[in-house]
């Protein structure tokens, strides 16, 4: 049985200007002790899926579909009970560390803050200073007693891993870990989630739109467009052989690949285009893809693509 | 010729600390050299000051060999007309209060360079050349998405027609498709024009496609100056060869 299991999620946002729809029918799993990673751009609903699958989607936002963690459903859980569960089965690592830690409190006490079990404060303080240590910290007592403004936003990063990681989730959620950072802060994120991704029986979903990260860090690349998964495989048969046009143009993009952008801009999610989402920027667009929508195919065990004119 | 000779900033303030240390750099039309280095290195300061939002310490800032701290203020006026400089943050460039429009239109009227109906030619061409859409025109900063932005204010700077050009990492707020599309257009005004530009990232990709030169700054110093392959084939000095390889990332797919 899988660890997760996502069937049919969509996340839709009544605003003012009109229905907003951030994740479309998404579906997929993810086993344990693997590395998952997704890959879209801006807006295009990545972050929402991982908000929705911990159910931190603020109130105006409509939910369909099931999510399953170890055969549990999430969506339908009480309140209480899906507190419980968050940090302590999914741990969660948010983007921006330098707003998701609150200024006004020591680093030791947000994350011993984070420590589920009700052990004893001495023990709990034993448990982060360990946690810290491992994550690279080589005087932890030091860090423990800072506050995060004292800390760079490498370390500020770490200390939110550890906070996210420290009761052994048997999921770790990060959102763009690696966002705005220069090379070597890169490399070191990088190292960390590694780090992470060993530890025993834990599994790991990571958005990004750095496609070296996810080469380094996935199993398996899921990419996603205007709310929608276009593409699924392996992460060497998407960056070797992507499939699907979108994929095929976005890493085209890439400077180190010649630099040559997608036409046009992504769509508006409250004003989606007809047929398939990527037809109006796609190299090889026909008639038909403007009138119909293409579903997700199986090429493959483990490979899906959203285009029925793919070359495979 | 943007030269920078022997360019030292120091901060007194909050504490002393010295930002850069010595730094020549010439910066001549047609040409992109890549300014690289890890946040905090000095990058900013460097660019601060190549358009003269800051001054040197010690050292100088030559237009055409003329020093920038001694002209007088009608010169100094044309060259800040002449010397233009991309921030990272867009939406910081534009006055939250102007429409798009006007934004697009201070510089060129502060500078006298059009009448009315020039300068409706030349909006026309400005958006076209940026790929925008003339509906953005009466909106304002907020309205507009991160890639419009940068858009708009590439398209502020490019509208004085500057001669040199400092891009203080105009991509690392955007995904890589918008950051392809921004630095062609910046390439392909460059070669239309011959304007030389001064860029500054930390992605070393982005500099192997534009850059002929690449400059790798280390606590303030320029370490390793040079042709663009030859950096990359060879780099000399150890914290160059440091970047590149973080900037290719610890090696191996983990797998467990």
């Amino acid at each position: 049985m899988s660890l997760l299991t996502v069937d049919a999620l969509s996340v839709s946002f009544r605003m003012p200007s009109g229905t907003v729809k951030a994740v479309r029918e998404v579906s997929f799993a993810v086993g344990e002790n693997e590395v998952v990673g997704i890959l879209g751009e801006s807006g295009c609903g990545k972050s929402v899926l991982l908000t929705a699958l911990v159910r931190l989607l603020p109130s105006n936002a409509l939910v369909s579909g099931k999510v399953f963690l170890r055969g549990e459903e999430l969506l339908t859980l009480s309140e209480r009970k899906m507190e419980r569960l968050r940090g302590k089965k999914v741990g969660f690592v948010p983007q921006n560390p330098g707003t998701s830690l609150n200024p006004l409190l020591r680093i030791g006490s947000q994350i011993t803050e984070a420590i589920s079990t009700s052990l004893r404060r001495s023990h709990k303080r034993a448990q982060a200073m360990v946690s810290l240590q491992q994550f690279g910290f080589g005087e932890p007592w030091v860090i423990f007693r800072a506050y995060p403004h004292m800390l760079s936003g490498g370390m500020q990063q770490r200390v939110l891993v550890v906070a996210g990681i420290i009761n052994q989730p048997r999921l770790v959620m990060v959102d763009e870990p690696t966002k705005g950072l220069d090379p070597s802060l890169r490399a070191r994120v990088v190292e960390v989630f590694q780090e992470v991704a060993r530890l025993p029986n834990t599994a790991l979903l990571c958005v990004s739109h750095d496609y070296l990260v996810l080469q380094r860090l996935a199993h398996r690349v899921m990419v996603m467009y205007a709310g929608e998964l276009v593409e699924i495989g392996s992460t060497k048969e998407v960056f070797h052989t992507p499939l699907h046009p979108y994929t095929v143009s976005l890493l085209w993009a890439l400077p180190e690949r010649g630099m040559r952008p997608i036409p046009g801009t992504s769509p508006s999610l409250s004003n989606l285009p007809s047929g398939c989402s990527f037809h109006p920027r796609c190299f090889q667009a026909r008639s038909s893809c403007s009138v119909d929508h293409p579903s997700l195919q199986r090429i493959s065990p483990g490979r899906w693509v959203r285009c029925p004119y793919a070359r495979f | 010729m943007l030269a920078f000779e022997r360019v030292s900033k120091v901060f007194e303030k909050p504490q002393r600390i010295k930002a850069l240390e010595d730094v020549s750099l010439t910066l001549r039309r047609g040409i992109t050299i890549g300014l690289v280095g890890e946040s905090g290195c000095g990058k900013s300061t460097l660019a601060r000051i190549g358009v003269g939002l800051l001054t040197p310490s010690s050292g100088r800032v030559l237009l055409e060999g003329r020093d920038i701290q001694k002209m007088q203020p009608r010169e100094r006026f044309l060259f800040h007309r002449r010397v233009q400089i991309v921030f990272q943050n867009p939406l910081r460039a534009l006055n939250p209060l102007l429409p798009i429009r006007e934004s697009l239109l201070e510089g060129v009227r502060l500078h006298r360079l059009l009448d009315d109906k020039g300068e409706k030619r030349w909006i026309r061409e400005l958006l076209e050349w940026t790929e925008l859409d003339p509906e953005i025109l009466p909106r304002f900063p907020h309205e507009l998405s991160g890639g419009q932005i940068q858009r708009v204010v590439i398209a502020r700077v490019l509208s004085l027609q500057p001669d040199f050009l400092i891009a203080d990492e105009p991509t690392s707020a955007l995904d890589p498709s918008l950051q392809s599309s921004i630095l062609r257009l910046l390439e392909n005004w460059q070669k239309k024009r011959g304007m030389g530009l001064l860029l500054i990232t930390h992605d070393f990709a982005v500099v192997r496609a534009m850059a002929q030169e690449v400059a790798v700054m280390e606590k303030g110093r320029i370490v390793e100056y040079g042709p663009t392959e030859k950096i990359f084939a060879e780099p000399e000095h150890p914290y160059t060869e440091k970047l590149l390889r973080d900037s290719l990332l610890p090696f191996g797919l983990m797998v467990k």
